[in-house]
């Protein structure tokens, strides 16, 4: 103790250096450098906040840019072109139309796949990207004129909505001078989304292909006349569905 | 004069120290306050850097939360835009797709123009079997000109004449084929 105390008198300034240091080491391991690394952190954080408030500021302002009434037409094309849901009266209605616009006469018309009415789990399924749509295949006997099929068979692959001649053949009957065609169609329908996905996903403005396309297909026919349910408001903020029998 | 023991110190206050060892004091000196003076910078710092990045935070998340707010509001719309983006992309993977039947059609029209056609097959590789009824041999000479030009204009390719009957009232039956190049 004596010894303990001697050695403080004699190295009092030492000690408290020694002490001040320790002290600022003990205080920098545990205070400054964790502080330090706290803050990068936030740091950090903020830019990657910064730049998503940066795409939000930019997707609030392309979604300023689409006026309402532009939009709602929009929809309303490729909804007719690519129905929402099963549409199978009308599309048959619309066929007939266009055939009796081409003067073509039906022979014979069916829906192929069995339970393609009643169930979504019949359904052929086609897939683009991440996109999974229905196909509904057709199968039809018309008969008419060589030149009424041509038309009628041209206009197919214009019309609303959107039909895929998948093949088709055409016979003779020299008897009453007349040409029968079987045609083997797809029709399609795609569901609307589920989910409309989360409010900071990108979303781009058309491209000038998708613009081109727009108009290419608002300028078809539209065979089934779609019902003021395609307006904007029919967009649903919770998922849908139309069909009972669906999974 | 006598002196008290317990007034004499015979040590001394200071012990004389070693250069060296002085040196080392000095260092160790220094070192305190450099260490005071960088602990007490880096704290004023730190302490800076997290007041201002409070307040930006803070600054931030209000217009974060604005911008939320205002994009979830236009929810259909995006849904919308989502949604014809989407049947746009699957229109146009169908359009690519879609085969005219046009080509079919009409080169058979063209060869067949002005006879009586008797049996029409047009088959699963793009191969149409055409049987004509005619009256003379210079129509059928008419048939393979046009055939011929077709090739030339290359809108058919492989043609052959499978079979040319006289019958007995003096009609010709011809039956030709051709692959319809698309």
């Amino acid at each position: 103790m004596q010894r303990a105390k001697r050695f403080l008198k004699l190295y009092k300034n030492q000690v408290v250096h020694g002490t001040i240091i320790l002290i600022s080491v003990i205080l920098a391991l545990t205070v400054i450098i964790p502080q330090a690394g706290t803050q990068i952190r936030r740091f950090k954080l903020m830019r990657e906040t910064e730049s998503n408030i940066q795409q939000l500021k930019e997707k609030q302002a392309l979604l300023d840019s689409f006026e309402s009434s532009a939009l709602d037409t929009a929809y309303r094309v490729t909804v007719s072109t690519f129905p929402k849901e099963k549409i199978l009266g009308s599309m048959m209605t619309g066929l007939e139309n266009l055939m009796s616009d081409y003067d073509v006469t039906l022979f014979s018309f069916s829906f192929d796949t069995v339970g393609s009415i009643g169930t979504q789990s019949a359904i052929k399924k086609g897939k683009k990207e991440n996109t999974i749509y229905s196909i509904i295949p057709i199968t039809m006997m018309v008969e008419g004129k060589l030149a009424n099929i041509r038309n009628f068979l041209e206009s197919l692959n214009r019309t609303r909505p959107l039909y895929l001649v998948k093949n088709f053949d055409l016979s003779f009957s020299p008897d009453d001078n007349i040409f029968r065609s079987k045609l083997i169609l797809e029709a399609y329908y795609l569901p609307l989304p589920k989910s409309l996905g989360s409010v900071g996903s990108k979303l781009a403005p058309f491209t000038d292909a998708e613009k081109s396309l727009l108009t290419k297909i608002s300028e078809f026919p539209e065979l089934v006349r779609l019902s003021g349910s395609s307006s904007i408001n029919s967009i649903p903020s919770s998922p849908v569905k139309s069909d009972p029998f669906a999974p | 004069m006598a002196t008290s023991q317990q007034n004499i110190n015979l040590l001394k206050v200071e012990s004389a120290s070693s250069p060296l060892l002085t040196s080392i004091f000095r260092i160790i000196q220094k070192a305190a306050y450099i260490c005071l003076f960088v602990l007490i910078v880096c704290g004023v710092i730190i302490g800076t850097i997290s007041i201002t990045l409070t307040l930006r935070e803070e600054r931030v998340a209000t217009e974060q939360k604005n911008l939320t707010s205002a994009i979830a509001a236009a929810v259909t719309k995006e849904g919308m835009i989502t949604d014809i983006r989407t049947r746009l992309s699957v229109v146009d993977e169908i359009i690519r797709k879609q085969k005219s039947p046009l080509p079919f059609i009409d080169s058979m029209t063209v060869i067949t123009e002005g006879t009586e056609l008797t049996t029409l097959t047009i088959t699963e590789d793009n191969t149409i079997l055409i049987g004509m009824r005619l009256r003379t041999v210079s129509e059928a000479q008419t048939i393979v000109s046009r055939i011929m030009k077709l090739v030339i204009a290359k809108t058919i390719n492989f043609p052959m004449l499978e079979s040319f009957t006289l019958d007995e009232i003096g009609g010709i039956q011809m039956n030709v084929s051709f692959k319809v190049i698309i």
